[in-house]
């Protein structure tokens, strides 16, 4: 079978038409018609909606031991070099996992480059950062670790403090079976965050339940839909698995003076050219809570950001009511958790 | 040295015969045949990923998956395969001819990661121009429509203030036309680049391109024409008509590229390698098993041969073990020959000891006897020399008796023998004949008694005439060896300290022996003015006996050994040794003990204690 998928994906290439080209033209209409219902009896297609619902917290099936460990790493400052900044410092997890600054503030004061992204959800970001320099959560982890404007620290550093702790010590013995290590502490870290997923009134809608989102809102998602938003926000992060050049139909980053570094992108990862101003594609849950926008911050408000997308990706104006209902649907993507203020998680850690 | 060395060499060969059957077994158990298993399962896992996530990226292609997660899912798994790939390859290929595949296949999977990364992007962007296509147009066309009306409006006005005609507005209604004109041209052209670039995407046809390419320059060129809402209009349909073109080439080459990154291929291939990297382990695995069997072959040989050298060296021990009781019987009989003739020169040599002293006595003995015999002998000679002339006498009488009862006797006669008998008595008288004699005689006496004495005291000291074991007083026995020893000592001052002891039993004649060589001992080391001091003590139930000299001393490093067979320190022939180990022996068949104290320069004391009983008589 695979043969005959990549016989057919071969034909779907395009390939400059010769005359011989011409002349099988016929058969590969016959190959192509062949397959797709093949292709389509596979997946039904008709009832997929582009945007997938969160599963439940249940079926996630996590080490609820490690989560508890993340969790208090989470806010552990320890974590950084003078004792002062913890994850929870930048990605707080009241106001939408993150530090609602431009740019984040990481030890000696010292202002970093980048908008924190949001700590929510973000198993389901295929990478991680803005650039995808991370392939996983646990990958992710000693990044601001050893950034030098964030915690500015070392896991030496770290594990020497740690290991002073001896409760902590305790606890991890009970779910490791060997020496305190990085590896260790990037897991249970992991393993919390695969834990801080939010569903929505949205999510509740695409599990069936029409009264979860009001008219307005529904008319918002498709207007996401049918304005090409979807074409990147897709899946069940709304985004976050793939990446995509910020200024697709116009250069975002004409006229800057000199763009910043981290204005390039995934290019200061790959270093290949058709990389530049290349970024992962923010995942929009709880993107009412997380302003301001972008890598940088640059944007203050949700339709300003909504504007910039529409100039720099989709290419087209649109009305200001349809960018109403888009905003309208976007707030249905607040977790319902996060919607009022709730108790604070890691209130009895905080010092 | 050489049997540390020979243990050595044989505990190094043990040990590389012990290493080289480790090394064979292990060669032959090595196989990992579950981390074989493992890249199967993991070859097989990726290609039915790579082949779905070729269908994935179809399906995201033709519009069927509504969103990415599908071709992004995939991907934290193929990379976990991969690596895992990886690091087993790299423990199972030692002669790494798997490894440039594995590197090729990891290159390819990378590869083929971005393409995917770069279809989501440039499909998504494509997807997005293409969808908004139909759309642009149509709001092109409703602007475009939007100005026919108000042209078609203007124009019927104008055709309305035509009458009366004149040539302004016969320019008027001119320009109307073609402006209507234009924009139908317009509204048709754009249908028609919807429609071809609809065409185009599903059949990407160069010459189509070039096409849409001059209408688009026309419709950019004509944009001008159009007052600004239009223009804008077209400019929007234009971006996403060139978005279209390109990405479709984009998208085209990207799906090109993916078709053409071998992944399927070189897991084939890899599989192949791994399968022969297997076969051929196994094939070395059997190989090893071999050589096992055969080590283990010619390992067993050795043992048995071990074993044949064992037993034959256990028979010979055996028989060995035979001729060993035989050798110790004949070593035995040896042994009791030997001790029978040692015996035999021990007594002989006792003997010849005895003979020595019985040669010392006898000397001594002969001395004390010759003196009162030579005496006796000679006062005999001249008692027989006195009896000529008493003899003389004894005649004359005789004739004197006879002529007196003779009556022819003449006086003259008578008086002449008168006269010769006067004159052998005065001769007589004068040589005092009678008491000469007499005193000779007395001498003679004398002399027999003195060689009575030391026959008595010979006697005494042997005791032959009395029986082995009697009670026996040591004060007579040692007397009775001073006399004996009366040559050797003559010259010695001996003091005396005799208590006044019980007798005790025991052999007289042995234990006079032993007082005999005490004192002979002290005698002989003694200078010509030595002292010799007997003492003798009665203890509660034995006697002490001390013989004491100022002589020269035992030297101390020798002292232990006076006691032992042979040893003397006299010149050779003056001494058998046996001496003081005869004594030894004496003093121990009699349970009783002898020590000795000397001093060099000082003297020596021989302290001998006899139990009262020394022998049971019998």
């Amino acid at each position: 079978m695979e043969n005959q998928i990549n016989h057919y994906e071969s034909r779907l290439t395009s390939r400059p038409v010769t005359a011989e080209y011409r002349g099988k033209k016929w058969q590969s209409t016959l190959w192509l018609s062949a397959l797709l219902p093949l292709i389509f009896t596979i997946h039904p297609v008709s009832a997929e909606e582009p945007l997938r619902a969160l599963p439940a917290i249940e079926a996630l099936e996590l080490d609820e031991k490690k989560v508890k460990l993340g969790q208090r790493l989470f806010s552990d400052p320890r974590l950084s070099r003078d004792n002062t900044i913890s994850c929870a410092s930048c990605h707080n997890l009241e106001k939408g996992g993150v530090d609602s600054l431009q740019h984040s503030i990481g030890i000696d004061g010292q202002t970093g480059d980048i908008n924190a992204p949001t700590i929510f959800n973000t198993a389901y970001n295929f990478r991680l950062f803005w650039d995808g320099r991370a392939n996983s959560l646990e990958e992710q982890v000693s990044g601001p670790v050893h950034h030098p404007k964030e915690m500015g620290s070392s896991w030496e550093e770290i594990l020497e403090k740690l290991t002073q702790d001896e409760k902590l010590l305790q606890d991890f013995a009970a779910v490791f079976d060997e020496e305190l290590a990085p590896e260790h502490i990037e897991s249970v870290i992991a393993e919390f965050q695969r834990s801080l997923i939010t569903p929505s009134r949205f999510d509740r809608y695409l599990r069936g339940d029409e009264t979860a989102i009001t008219e307005n809102e529904l008319l918002g998602y498709k207007k996401f839909k049918s304005y090409g938003c979807i074409a990147c926000h897709q899946g069940v992060n709304v985004g976050g698995n793939m990446f995509q050049k910020f200024g697709v139909m116009g250069d975002y980053f004409d006229g800057a003076d000199a763009p910043a570094k981290v204005d390039l992108g995934r290019f200061n990862v790959t270093g290949r050219e058709a990389d530049k101003h290349v970024f992962k594609v923010p995942g929009l849950r709880n993107i009412a809570l997380t302003a301001p926008y972008f890598h940088n911050g640059s944007v203050k408000t949700l339709p300003e950001a909504i504007d910039v997308m529409f100039k720099f990706q989709l290419g087209r104006p649109a009305p200001e009511e349809d960018k109403a209902l888009i905003v309208a649907f976007l707030k249905t993507l607040t977790g319902e958790t996060l919607e009022k203020p709730t108790e604070p998680v890691q209130a009895e850690n905080k010092q | 040295m050489k049997k540390i060395t020979s243990l050595l060499i044989f505990v190094t060969a043990l040990t590389i015969l012990a290493g080289i059957l480790a090394y064979l077994y292990t060669q032959s158990q090595s196989i990992n045949s579950e981390a074989y298993n493992r890249v199967n399962d993991n070859l097989r896992s990726l290609k039915q990923l790579d082949a779905e996530w070729n269908v994935d990226v179809l399906r995201s292609k033709v519009g069927s998956n509504q969103h990415y997660d599908p071709l992004t899912s995939p991907q934290t798994l193929i990379r976990s395969l991969q690596d895992d790939i990886g690091t087993l390859t790299g423990k199972l290929d030692q002669n790494a001819n798997i490894l440039p595949t594995v590197n090729e296949f990891q290159q390819a999977i990378d590869e083929k990661l971005n393409l995917v990364e770069d279809f989501k992007s440039q499909h998504a962007i494509f997807k997005n121009s293409l969808g908004f296509l139909p759309t642009a147009v149509e709001q092109l066309q409703t602007d475009i429509n939007t100005a026919l009306s108000e042209l078609d409006a203007q124009k019927t006005q104008a055709e309305r203030q035509r009458i009366p005609q004149t040539p302004a507005s016969d320019e008027l209604l001119g320009t109307l036309n073609t402006e209507i004109q234009e924009l139908q041209t317009l509204k048709t052209h754009s249908s028609e680049i919807l429609t071809e670039l609809l065409k185009y995407n599903l059949t990407p046809d160069p010459t189509l391109k070039s096409r849409i390419k001059t209408q688009l320059t026309q419709l950019e060129n004509s944009a001008k024409n159009h007052e600004q809402k239009l223009a804008e209009q077209i400019t929007i349909l234009l971006n996403h008509s060139r978005k279209v073109l390109q990405q479709r080439d984009i998208e085209g080459d990207i799906l090109r590229n993916l078709d053409e990154i071998p992944t399927a291929t070189l897991n084939d291939k890899l599989n192949q390698l791994v399968s022969e990297n297997f076969e051929q382990k196994l094939e070395t695995q059997n190989t090893f098993r071999r050589y096992l069997t055969i080590y283990a072959g010619v390992l067993l040989l050795l043992l048995m041969y071990a074993a044949f050298r064992l037993l034959r060296a256990f028979r010979e021990l055996q028989s060995a073990n035979e001729n060993l009781e035989q050798h110790v019987a004949e070593r035995t009989s040896d042994l009791h020959r030997a001790l029978s003739n040692l015996q035999e020169s021990q007594a002989q040599l006792v003997q010849s000891e005895k003979m020595a002293s019985l040669g010392q006595m006898v000397a001594g003995i002969t001395h004390e006897i010759n003196t009162p015999l030579a005496y006796v002998k000679s006062g005999l000679d001249i008692t027989r020399m006195r009896l000529g002339e008493l003899g003389e006498l004894v005649t004359a009488c005789g004739t004197l008796n006879r002529t007196l009862s003779d009556e022819n006797a003449s006086d003259e006669a008578i008086h002449s023998q008168l006269q010769q008998i006067g004159e052998l008595t005065e001769v007589l008288e004068e040589n005092e004949t009678m008491n000469e004699t007499s005193d000779l005689l007395t001498d003679g006496i004398h002399g027999m008694d003195q060689i009575s004495d030391i026959i008595t005291n010979l006697k005494n000291f042997s005791r032959m005439d009395r029986a082995k074991v009697s009670a026996f007083n040591v004060n007579e026995g040692l007397e009775s060896t001073l006399k004996i020893a009366k040559n050797i000592v003559k010259h010695k001052s001996i003091m005396k300290n005799y208590d006044d002891v019980r007798t005790i039993t025991c052999s007289p004649s042995s234990i006079n022996q032993v007082f005999l060589n005490l004192i002979t001992n002290a005698a002989q080391a003694t200078d010509e003015d030595g002292e010799i001091l007997l003492i003798t003590t009665q203890l509660e139930d034995a006697i002490k006996i001390e013989v004491r000299d100022n002589g020269k001393g035992i030297p101390g490093d020798v002292i232990d050994q006076i006691f032992d067979p042979f040893f003397t320190t006299k010149a050779i022939g003056q001494g058998t040794g046996l001496g003081l180990s005869i004594v030894q022996r004496i003093i121990r068949e009699h349970n009783g003990s002898i020590t000795v104290d000397s001093e060099e320069g000082v003297g020596t004391c021989f302290t001998v204690i006899l139990p009262q009983n020394a022998i049971q008589e019998g």
